[in-house]
């Protein structure tokens, strides 16, 4: 099996430098070594500029691609979630990437493609069954406390992001190319998913004080909402029910949303919009290791509803 | 992806020549909008404190929960994410008399101030600083500030210095005090500058039994206050602009007003709530570009035009009718007004009209229909047609103003400080005339109103205090102006020049005469005279022209590095905030012990506070002088009193509310101010003088005035209940003042609210000639009267003050922008650049005051970014001459940013050249000065010089002071002023007694 611990190494690695950097002259060359047209035709004509704009606005703004932003209590980046991270390079002996945190998608595909070049170099090399099987024990590790945790939501959020040229289509199907590369690589491994659970929700309508403001940051928390609402889908919901858009923070512009909606009397329309949104992501998400997910995103649909009922009893 | 994808997929993974790895790189940051933002490594995530402005923005602040350990990256480093550690220290901003609440970002490791931002506990300036606050961290590490005790070794202005200790200082200068305490009251003068400090200098000062306070006030605003004294007992006003309908300016309010930054933060969020903004200005100001309404009057005639508004309120109705019956002194001017008005100006018929409402001594007839009457007729000739044709702005503009101040109802936000008041003869009238019509509207002390500043400014006791001096310094109040509102500091050179008398040790604090007061050069013949002036020290922390021929240059703080109290009037509420040396406290709280705040400070700059409690020490080392036990400590007798143990007594006994606020969070009262900074007295003051108050009613005025057994006031008595009151000595708001007419002014347009002639009025400025008003008293907002020049943030933003200069002046003078101009004033001339806008009225030119500092050698006495190098040459007869040899340049030092100093034009320094010009009522010297000709520079001119003949300096002198009408002629009483009207430091009452050898009289 070394020859499929070193596809993946270098698969993995080559993701992650996609991830990491966008496409560049030297992924680029090696992008078009890939038969088959995965990610593009070898012929293809990529503008770099094009390709760097888009992995700025899809994975820096559209949908950061950072394991803290998805499963932080406060979907703030560099804190537990990144320590964490950190911690678990380190076991095998791997330190942070230069320049990025640990936790983004390019940084632990990277990591992924340490250990799976480690599995391959053991096999190679024949050496002890109980080395190999800690290396696999960190990959495991690996894929189940982290990576699977966040994957598949952050590829279905990219996925609906709207496209604006042929550079964007790279990323997107990157994402999924990475997401089979790892559900591949996590059957291969055996064993059933474990159970996890994101943060408990907070309590946002149970504070008789809470307003608009409150619960638009409730909802822009990616694991306290079910999913990350990422600008342009907010401003897609506005746009589809000709609802004035303000600027600034997410939270601001789903504030912004509410106010513009409750000048109109559409808070329930919004309610709609936003649980539809919610509906498509349950539907997507299959797998054992989105159960949480779900079970969040269900909580929130739950959470919408009370706003909807609670603002049809408003007076006109 | 299906599987067999994937596998093809994977197999050309195989296959791969594996690309070098590109090398990484920080994400690229797009617009910054949607950046993800960061938490700290290993720590829990702070959420910031959000404060949602009433003008709608936001700011995030660290939470005070978290001040004492606070992390964040180091800007410095990026795109390295490197943490650091800090404890955040609150102060007060010492750049300006605001007082805004600052909060220093002191480094744990390192205890070096990484940044000050705004303090958001702070309830005036609410967290908002303007470009001056931050820049103290430029003035902490400015790389040419006096790091330690310097003391003269050549002739004065010789430029030759040693470096001292602080005791060998104190040793010298106490003994000096000591020496000239011991044969007189009057030798010890303490000249103090902005920003001052609440109460602990001053109490300093009494405590050495002298007469010995001067300040930089009739320089600065007091005529103002004299006009507002006369109507209310209180010297300033306190606009509550935010919950104004109209807010009416007299002053460039929102870019230098007073108070700046808390006050333009509440007019701009009555501008959003639909408030008008009324501005006079003859000059198109920041605020006038604002305004809703914008008039720019021709000076001195700003009392016409509200007199006007006044007339307009009175004759359609607009009035709060009942306001003025219960609180005006009216009764007054119907008994006693008669005289005045037979010897006015006015047209007889309007004579008789008034005459016929006034019954002479009988108390029944006096009705306030009556005065009603009167009133109307007093200022019917105050047409809105009078006001255009004076004040040279269209009927129609006006028109549009006094519906603004009549929509207002009783939320007419008013205030004047600096500007016509202080650029005019006669311009306190100007106080009382804006005053008039927060009196007329109702609008004193409401919700939107103008209240005063007494109700909203609060200055606690400290744990003793001495008596009143027995002793009055003519060097500061001389017999001829007897109702001077503050000390004639700017007479004082002119004063020794005449021989007056003379100092044995003056102290200049945070104040630079010989630049900032008018006829810098007879400033500079003082302060080089050792037998007028026998020592002198600077008190400053930077230097200064006057520093140069001080004896001792003395380094104190900036807002980071000393103690002071200070509270202002900014808004409807009350506060007290602390100044704090911030390093010392960040010291103390990581366990350090700090003996004195020298220790703590760069270099051994020190803080006035702790400055004062030792001279005081060493100048009465035995007590004999009485004078040690006012810096004594309670708690360890024989030892002077701490800081802490200052500040501690005084939070716990004389801040109602404060131990209880500390308290509640578990701390005492000083360990509270140390956290926060500030404490909220009042959130609002509205109407405290309509109080009912309590108290024994032996007398009863003419006006209500209640006064128990002893005589002292107990309150007014308004429709048979007694209330609280005005200061004023009839306890109502005096519209006719009796102090006026009893002490020398009894004229009509002296005595009530009127116009006076200004020493600039058309008729006084020969246009045909070629003669023209410079307009001096505005500022750019981001700088400080005397003390920019050690902040290059501030300099950056703007450090040249150009000629402004109409269009239609500018062809007449055949000028251009950039070209230099040669401007001519009553003593002396300088040369300037033009700046030809129409954001001036045509017949003025305008030059804004702070700029063109000076040093007179290469590496000291002054920044090389910010000051100009000269030379100052004599003739011998009276002529001085300032030549600017070289302007800014940059130069390397510890501090980069010394070389990028991109301009080289730091201003020319106008007020050498401007004579001075006290009014003789309130002793304001009036700014605007006369300028017989402006014309092209020639040849030879060059930018920045300066010639002052010192001759015709005295000769202005002597003809300002002939308008003085002295004590010795029209005091009523045999005293020196009229014992109710404030002075700083007020004297008993035994020293209030007319000199027996009056100056000038034989």
């Amino acid at each position: 099996m070394p020859a499929r611990a070193l596809a993946r190494s270098r698969a993995y690695g080559l993701l992650g430098d996609l991830f990491l950097e966008g496409l560049t002259v030297s992924t680029l060359v090696a992008w078009r070594q890939v038969r088959g047209g995965v990610l593009l035709d070898a012929a293809a004509s990529v503008d770099l500029e094009d390709a760097a704009e888009a992995h700025a606005r899809l994975l820096l703004i559209g949908v950061p691609a950072y394991e803290g932003a998805f499963l932080a209590a406060d979907g703030l980046l560099g804190g537990d979630v990144a320590a964490a991270v950190r911690r678990d390079r380190a076991l095998a002996g791997l330190g942070d990437p230069p320049g990025h945190e640990p936790d983004h998608l390019g940084a632990e595909l990277g990591w992924l493609a340490f250990l799976c070049g480690a599995e391959a170099d053991a096999r190679r090399d024949g050496v002890a069954a109980e080395r190999i099987e800690r290396i696999i024990a960190l990959q495991r590790s690996a894929l189940d406390a982290h990576l699977l945790r966040w994957v598949p939501q952050w590829s279905t959020h990219l996925r609906g992001l709207p496209t604006r040229g042929e550079a964007d289509g790279v990323y997107v199907r990157g994402a999924e190319l990475a997401l089979a590369v790892l559900t591949d690589h996590r059957e291969s491994l055996g064993g059933s998913a474990p159970g996890w659970s994101l943060p408990a929700p907070a309590p946002v309508l149970e504070d008789p004080r809470a307003g608009l403001r409150a619960i638009a940051e409730h909802l822009c928390v990616p694991c306290q909402c079910g999913g990350y609402l990422a600008r342009d889908t907010i401003a897609a919901a506005g746009r589809a029910l000709d609802l004035p858009m303000t600027f600034g923070a997410r939270a601001d512009l789903v504030e912004g949303l509410f106010c513009a909606a409750a000048q109109y009397s559409r808070v329930p329309d919004v309610c709609t919009a936003l649980d539809a949104l919610l509906a498509g992501w349950i539907d997507a998400w299959t797998s054992p290791y989105s159960a949480p997910w779900v079970d969040r995103a269900a909580h929130t649909r739950a959470l919408l509803a009370r706003v909807a009922a609670a603002a049809r009893e408003l007076p006109p | 992806m299906n599987e067999s994808a994937l596998e093809r997929f994977l197999a050309s993974m195989l296959k791969l020549e594996r690309p070098v790895r590109p090398a990484a790189s920080a994400p690229t940051n797009v617009a910054g909008e949607a950046m993800p933002a960061y938490a700290i490594d290993g720590g829990a995530p702070v959420p910031l404190t959000e404060v949602h402005h009433p003008d709608g923005r936001l700011s995030r602040y660290p939470p005070p929960e978290h001040w004492a350990d606070w992390v964040e990256y180091d800007g410095a480093r990026w795109p390295e994410k490197v943490p650091r550690r800090y404890t955040l220290v609150p102060t007060i901003c010492f750049n300006c008399e605001s007082a805004c609440g600052l909060l220093a970002y002191v480094d744990k490791t390192t205890f070096e101030v990484r940044k000050f931002e705004g303090n958001p506990a702070h309830p005036g300036s609410r967290g908002r600083n303007c470009a001056k606050g931050p820049a103290t961290h430029n003035q902490t590490y400015d790389p040419e500030r006096i790091l330690y005790p310097l003391k003269r070794v050549g002739e004065r202005g010789e430029g030759k210095w040693k470096r001292v200790s602080w005791d060998d200082a104190l040793s010298d200068i106490s003994s000096r005090m000591r020496e000239s305490r011991s044969v007189r009251k009057t030798g010890i003068m303490y000249h103090v500058g902005r920003p001052g400090e609440d109460h602990y200098t001053n109490r300093i000062i009494t405590s050495w039994g002298v007469d010995g306070h001067n300040s930089h006030t009739n320089i600065c605003s007091a005529a103002s206050r004299a006009g507002y004294a006369l109507w209310s007992g209180a010297d300033r006003p306190s606009p509550d602009h935010a919950n104004a309908r109209t807010v009416l300016l007299i002053s460039s309010h929102l870019e230098t007003g007073h108070y700046f930054n808390p006050h333009a933060q509440r007019i701009i969020e009555a501008k959003m709530n639909g408030a008008k903004i009324i501005t006079l200005d003859p000059r198109l100001s920041n605020t006038a570009a604002k305004s809703d309404c914008w008039l720019p009057t021709w000076p001195g005639s700003e009392s016409t035009l509200l007199l006007a508004i006044a007339n307009h309120l009175l004759t359609t109705g607009k009035w709060d009718r009942e306001f003025v019956r219960r609180w005006v002194n009216w009764k007054t001017f119907l008994s006693d007004g008669a005289t005045v008005i037979r010897a006015s100006g006015l047209p007889d018929a309007r004579k008789a009209e008034i005459l016929a409402t006034m019954p002479g001594g009988d108390d029944a007839e006096l009705t306030f229909e009556r005065f009603e009457v009167a009133l109307k007729a007093l200022y019917a000739g105050f047409t809105f047609e009078l006001a255009a044709a004076e004040s040279q702005v269209p009927v129609d503009r006006i028109r549009e103003a006094a519906k603004y101040v009549a929509q207002a109802g009783n939320r007419l936000a008013a205030h004047v400080w600096r500007s016509a008041s202080m650029g005019n003869r006669g311009g306190w009238q100007v106080a009382r005339c804006l005053f008039f019509l927060n009196v007329l509207t109702g609008s004193v002390g409401t919700e939107g109103g103008t209240s005063l500043n007494t109700w909203n400014k609060f200055v606690p006791k400290a744990y003793k205090s001495p008596p009143p001096f027995d002793a009055w310094n003519e060097l500061h109040l001389p017999h001829e102006y007897p109702l001077a509102f503050y000390e004639m500091s700017f007479l004082l050179p002119h004063f020794l020049d005449e021989g007056r008398g003379d100092i044995d040790v003056y102290f200049t604090r945070v104040y630079n005469p010989m630049w900032i007061n008018p006829d810098g050069f007879m400033w500079m013949q003082a302060l080089r005279d050792p037998a007028k002036i026998k020592c002198h020290v600077a008190l400053t922390p930077t230097w200064n022209e006057s520093a140069w021929f001080a004896d001792y240059v003395l380094p104190m703080g900036h807002a980071g590095e000393r103690h002071d109290l200070m509270s202002q009037e900014t808004h409807s509420g009350m506060w007290v905030g602390f100044r704090q040396p911030v390093r010392r406290v960040a010291m103390e709280r990581a366990g350090k012990k700090v003996e004195r705040t020298w220790e703590s400070n760069p270099g051994e700059v020190w803080e006035e506070s702790e400055f004062w409690v030792d001279l005081t020490w060493k100048m009465d080392p035995d007590g004999a002088l009485g004078i040690r036990q006012w810096v004594e400590s309670i708690r360890e007798p024989g030892k002077p009193v701490s800081q802490d143990e200052y500040w501690a007594w005084m939070f716990e006994n004389s801040v109602p509310g404060l131990p209880a606020a500390a308290k509640a969070e578990g701390l005492t009262p000083l360990a509270y101010m140390r956290k926060y900074g500030c404490f909220e007295l009042k959130e609002t003051n509205y109407l405290p003088y309509e109080h009912v108050v309590a108290g024994e009613h032996a007398s009863v005025g003419p006006e209500g005035l209640v006064s128990d057994a002893s005589g002292a006031r107990v309150g007014v008595l308004v429709d048979g209940v007694v209330r609280a009151g005005f200061g004023t000595p009839s306890g109502k708001l005096e519209f006719f003042s009796p102090t006026l007419r009893d002490w020398g002014w009894p004229e009509l347009e002296h005595t009530v609210p009127w116009t006076l002639d200004s020493h600039v009025h058309p008729r006084e400025i020969d246009r045909a000639k070629g003669q023209m008003i410079l307009l001096p008293n505005f500022r750019l907002p981001h700088l400080i009267h005397t003390r920019s020049a050690n902040a290059k943030w501030l300099y950056e933003i703007g450090h040249n003050n150009p000629v402004w200069i109409h269009p239609e002046d500018a062809t007449r003078l055949g000028v251009h922008t950039g070209e230099l101009l040669r401007v001519e004033t009553e003593i002396g001339w300088f040369i300037d650049r033009a700046w030809v806008t129409e954001g001036i009225k045509p017949g003025m030119i305008a030059m804004s005051h702070h700029l063109g500092r000076w040093r007179l050698q290469e590496d000291a006495g002054g920044n090389k970014g910010t000051t100009a190098l000269a030379s100052l040459d004599e003739d011998g007869k009276g002529g001085h001459t300032l030549h600017m040899l070289k302007g800014a340049q940059a130069w390397k030092g510890p501090d980069p940013d010394t070389e990028r100093i991109w301009w080289k034009d730091v201003g020319v320094h106008q007020n050498l050249t401007h004579a001075v010009q006290p009014d003789p009522v309130s002793g304001a010297h009036c700014w605007l000065q006369k300028a017989l000709s402006v014309r092209k520079a020639v040849a030879g001119e060059r930018h920045g010089d300066v010639f002052v003949d010192t001759i015709k300096s005295r000769e202005l002198y002597r003809r300002w002071l002939a308008l003085s009408r002295s004590a010795v002629d029209h005091s009523p009483n045999g005293e020196r002023r009229p014992h109710w009207l404030n002075r700083p430091l007020k004297p008993a009452r035994n020293a209030y007694k007319l000199p027996e050898k009056p100056f000038g009289r034989g």
